[in-house]
């Protein structure tokens, strides 16, 4: 498989009243294209410290990333801007829909700044909205009318409406319910199969169990990764085991 | 007390940025706004004052000498009204002071003359000045001494009509409100020389009893001199009513101080609008804490108070900020207006209207603070919790993005600006009245920069270059026919000068020309000049006075003889705005005698104009002051002779109304012969030089105008929007972090955030724009016609929109502060 992101040295720190807090310490990891990868890690672990550094959305204190053979880390914010509209999609816990705007236009106001607005646009919006779940009479609803994880399911088509070559998502289910968030991961795992690359943030077991490629960090660092027998194939209980293994191991 | 106001300086301490910004604003209204009513209110005292500390007389009249009689004053003797009278002679003309110390231009001024023991008559003269310390003694008053730059000791040297003379100033007074223009006290025998050079007039100072009517006793003055004298002085006599003298010195003492208040008016109405703006952003922000408050029990009211706190100890700061500089500026327009009217005595700032400004604006701030403040009692705790109702919107979805044509980020940010629609009026509002500033201030200012274009514009009569009076009778067609053969001569008009009429009750001066269509610098608003004999045009002021309209018939009255005329035009005339225009042949209807003795000459362009008068006065002699100044010197006895015979017929011709003489004069075997065919040349005045001088000291003031009320205005709105874009992006900062993850960049979120505020701009400047015209016709029908482009105002209008969006994208330069990662770990 190749490399979708690559960091080299990557270090994070953060300065709070004076002290230096160092969340991600010298990590070299690779990220590669068309895989699952689930981010786990305890609290304060650097979990969502190191998606938003591979993200784009943050920059690092040092080292590097690459996206392909391309060094992200020293682009401009608005140039991180420009390289996130293009390349990457993002569905956070809190979903971060905009209020005033309904669900047409939440993802509109993502696709709008990357293609230009055609016909076929709008259909492909709504296409994907059907497909998560998302019917007709919701489209002009706006996200205080909505559950959570119909909102969620808004934010994800929000994410993919660019075809981002990854997408990212930090706690998706974080927020929702049993219910809702198995829809939501059902969603992740549809994308998954057509090829997707997601790198998803999580705490959660179950959500773990829809990756290809476990990652674990502990106080800022890779300590043990592990890649998942294939969803389709293997049943559940397999997949669970072996995960809860790993897990083990890591002392999770 | 304390936890309310806790909550409001950790409001203060939090937004310290906006905090400033606003304070600044709240000090300039405060200073610009206690400075200006101070100073109106003060500046009514200003001529009561001035009359008291000279011991000046209230009333005056003035009479030309040649009208004047001493018999006139009898009436005065008589009258009960009057308590007390006196009587001098003043001379006047617009000379050039000469620069003191040789640097810059010459100055040049319209001033008066006085002997010493007249000035005593009229007022107490202080002064410590000793008349017999130089040869050429002047004094002048306090205000002038800066402008001629001189002190006491110094030669100051004026210059008129081709004469030069110097005078030792040894000291200087405070003049009181009897004078035309500017004063200077001089002795008896240099009196004496100006007397005989200059305009010359009788002044009459009247104290009346209390209780009397001043208007009324001059008036009747007036007509007790008009029925003795044998000349018609109805119009050359000139009456100044205490009253009115208090009225027009406070009018033109208030028009800087107006123009300020108005400024004052456009940035409380920005104080209004941003306190308005910045607590619903405020309590947008804070809602989450707020729901905390009222959880923890504190009631709804107190958290608004401490909004309200908040807002009035921005303002008790802005106060005792702007107190001092208040009473200062106050200070410096009143001793501007002061010097405007030559006061230089001590002018004392009423603090009680700067207090009340101050406290009537911080009351101000705290009520409007009220009227948003009170809105947090709609969020119960767990409304707040839920972000209010606000987000909550089951609105209709206004400017899909699903129809969305072009550019994305003009869609989003239109979107934006009609969800905050209501606070963005005020922003109209504000920008609309700085437009009015900028355009008026813009429109007047190039209009009047050209001093050209404000004489062709506000004068109301002919600017040729260069004036003839003849002196002695001859054919004035023949004569103008010979000057316009001269190849220098581009035209000569035959206008008749200083002239007046009756019209009704009323009085107005003539302006008589025999072809109006030759004339170039008389501006019709209305209607045509008269052509016929029977016609005439009037000034807008004079037809507004009269109460008439073009087409209706007037009677005017000249020396007792009436006669209808109809109104054919409408001139505009600031300089004479008691004009009335006829043609020679309709002025001889009611004076048949008339024959024309000025010549307007109107030269080529490259001719110079010193160098034409020179030639006149080649062919045609020196002006008859020049022959009076002749002494009998002389290098031979024959020269000597000529010259005090030349001497004699000036002052018979100037004086006694001589049309011609002759004479012969035996020396011994010889015969000396001469004549005025010579000497036809009364006076040469270089009108339209000498106006445009004057027009330029009025150019620079204009300038000076235009340029303040630019200024003030770019500081306000640039204060207006950076308060505004902050306390936005303060109240969109999840919108913002959001639209930044989704890949938008800084640039863009900026260009979204200043481009929101071009409808409203394009609205305001709109409407400022219709404003600045409704108000230019009214400066147009009452001052001057002034024309601007269309173009002009469209860059103009262009300009301040660019400026307002280049204000706004700078000021949304937090945007780039904004953390995607911040906003997603808070």
């Amino acid at each position: 498989m190749d490399t979708i992101l690559k960091t080299e040295k990557l270090c994070k720190s953060f300065s709070n009243a004076g002290l230096q807090q160092h969340v991600i310490k010298n990590m070299d990891l690779e990220i590669f294209e068309g895989d699952f990868t689930v981010i786990m890690g305890s609290s304060g672990s650097g979990k969502s410290t190191l998606l938003y550094a591979l993200s784009g959305m943050d920059k690092p204190t040092l080292g590097k990333v690459y996206f392909g053979e391309d060094e992200i880390s020293d682009l401009s914010n608005d140039q991180l801007a420009v390289f996130r509209r293009n390349h990457c999609g993002f569905v956070f816990q809190s979903i971060y829909l905009l209020d005033n705007m309904n669900v047409l236009d939440n993802i509109l106001t993502g696709a709008l700044v990357v293609q230009k607005n055609t016909p076929e646009l709008v259909e492909n919006v709504k296409t994907l909205l059907k497909k998560v779940g998302i019917e007709e009479d919701m489209w002009k609803k706006y996200p205080n009318q909505l559950s959570g994880g119909e909102c969620q399911r808004v934010g994800i088509v929000r994410a993919v409406i660019n075809n981002p070559k990854i997408l990212f998502a930090d706690e998706p289910t974080g927020a929702l319910n049993s219910a809702s968030g198995q829809d939501v991961l059902d969603v992740f795992t549809e994308l998954h199969k057509k090829g997707q690359s997601i790198v998803m943030v999580t705490h959660d077991l179950k959500t773990a169990l829809r990756g290809s490629r476990v990652i674990y960090l502990r106080d800022g660092g890779v300590v043990g990764e592990h890649r998942m027998p294939d969803y389709e194939t293997d049943d559940v209980v397999r997949r669970r085991e072996s995960l809860q293994n790993f897990l083990n191991e890591m002392g999770w | 007390m304390n936890n309310i106001l806790r909550l409001s300086f950790a409001n203060i301490k939090k937004h310290k940025k906006e905090s400033i910004l606003f304070m600044i604003l709240i000090t300039l209204g405060m200073v610009l706004l206690s400075a200006s009513v101070s100073s109106v209110m003060t500046i009514k005292k200003i001529t009561p004052q001035m009359v008291k500390e000279s011991g000046c007389f209230e009333n005056f009249v003035q009479f030309m000498q040649k009208d004047y009689s001493d018999r006139f004053l009898s009436f005065l003797a008589e009258s009960k009204d009057v308590e007390s009278f006196e009587h001098t002679s003043v001379v006047t003309d617009i000379i050039n002071v000469k620069n003191y110390q040789g640097l810059g231009d010459d100055m040049l001024v319209d001033l008066s003359f006085v002997p010493v023991s007249g000035e005593k008559k009229m007022e107490d003269f202080k002064t410590d000045a000793d008349f017999s310390s130089a040869e050429h003694p002047i004094v002048i008053d306090n205000t002038k001494k800066a402008d001629f730059e001189v002190s006491k000791g110094d030669e100051l040297t004026i210059v008129w009509e081709n004469k030069e003379f110097t005078f030792t100033v040894v000291g200087f007074y405070d003049a009181g409100i009897w004078n035309l223009g500017s004063k200077a006290i001089v002795s008896e025998e240099d009196f004496a020389y100006l007397e005989n050079c200059m305009n010359r007039y009788e002044m009459v100072g009247i104290n009346t009893v209390d209780g009397a009517d001043n208007g009324k006793v001059l008036k009747d003055f007036k007509a007790f001199c008009e029925d003795l004298s044998i000349n018609d002085i109805s119009e050359s006599a000139y009456t100044i009513a205490y009253e009115d003298t208090v009225s027009a010195n406070n009018v033109n003492m208030s028009l800087l101080s107006i123009i300020i208040l108005f400024m004052s008016s456009v940035i409380v109405i920005a104080i209004m609008i941003m306190i308005r703006f910045r607590i619903v952003s405020d309590i947008k922000e804070q809602i989450v804490s707020i729901g905390v408050l009222e959880a923890l029990g504190y009631k709804s009211n107190q958290i608004a108070a401490s909004y309200i706190a908040e807002y009035v100890l921005i303002a008790i700061i802005s106060a005792l900020i702007s107190a001092v500089p208040s009473v200062c500026m106050a200070k410096g327009l009143l001793k501007n207006a002061a010097v405007s009217i030559c006061y230089s005595g001590p002018v004392e700032v009423t603090a009680i209207p700067v207090f009340v400004c101050i406290l009537a604006i911080i009351l101000f701030v705290g009520g409007i603070a009220c009227t948003k403040a009170v809105s947090v009692r709609k969020y119960p705790p767990v409304l707040a919790f839920r972000k209010g109702i606000d987000t909550h919107n089951f609105k209709k979805t206004i400017l899909p993005l699903e129809k969305a044509g072009g550019n994305v980020h003009i869609r989003l940010a239109l979107k934006d600006l009609y969800r905050g629609a209501k606070d963005h009026i005020g922003l109209s509002v504000c920008i609309m009245a700085c437009t009015v500033m900028v355009l008026l201030g813009f429109m007047i200012g190039s209009f009047f920069g050209n001093s050209n274009r404000i004489l062709n514009a506000v004068c109301g009569h002919e600017l040729c270059d260069i004036r003839i009076e003849t002196a002695c009778d001859m054919e004035p067609e023949v004569f103008a026919n010979e000057l316009e053969s001269m190849p220098e001569v581009e035209k000569v008009l035959l206008p008749a000068i200083d002239l007046g009429v009756k019209l009704g009750n009323d009085s107005a001066t003539l302006e008589v020309y025999e072809d109006y269509s030759k004339t170039t610098t008389i501006i019709m608003t209305e209607g045509r000049l008269p052509e016929h004999e029977n016609e005439v045009a009037f000034t807008v002021q004079q037809l507004k006075n009269s109460d008439v309209s073009v087409g209706e018939t007037v009677t005017l009255d000249y020396g007792k003889v009436k006669k209808d005329y109809i109104i054919t035009g409408v001139v505009n005339s600031a300089v004479d705005p008691k004009a009335v225009y006829l043609t020679i042949q309709g002025f001889k209807r009611m004076y048949p005698p008339y024959t024309p003795s000025t010549f307007d000459i109107y030269l080529n362009e490259d001719v110079n104009k010193d160098d034409f008068a020179n030639l006149l006065r080649e062919r045609y002699g020196k002006e008859m002051a020049e022959y009076k100044d002749d002494d009998a010197a002389g290098d031979t006895l024959e020269d000597r002779i000529r010259n005090l015979a030349n001497k004699k017929m000036a002052e018979a011709m100037t004086d006694k109304g001589v049309s011609y003489m002759e004479y012969a004069i035996q020396v011994g075997d010889k015969i000396i012969t001469g004549s005025t065919s010579l000497m036809k040349i009364k006076n040469i005045t270089f009108v339209r030089r000498e106006s445009e001088e004057i027009a330029h000291m009025l150019c620079v003031s204009f300038a000076g105008i235009a340029v303040i009320l630019t200024i003030v205005s770019a500081v306000v709105v640039i204060l207006i929007l950076s308060i505004l874009m902050a306390s936005t992006i303060r109240k969109q900062y999840r919108e913002l972090g959001i639209m930044k993850g989704m890949g938008y960049t800084s640039r863009e979120l900026k260009f979204q955030m200043a481009f929101k505020i071009v409808p409203v701009a394009v609205l305001g400047v709109i409407v400022g724009t219709i404003l600045s015209m409704l108000l230019l016709n009214i400066v147009n029908v009452y001052v001057a016609k002034i024309t601007v482009s269309a173009l002009q105002i469209l860059l103009m209008d262009v300009a301040i929109l660019a400026y307002c969006f280049i204000c706004a994208y700078v000021s949304a330069r937090r945007i780039k502060k904004i953390s995607v990662y911040e906003l997603i770990s808070e």
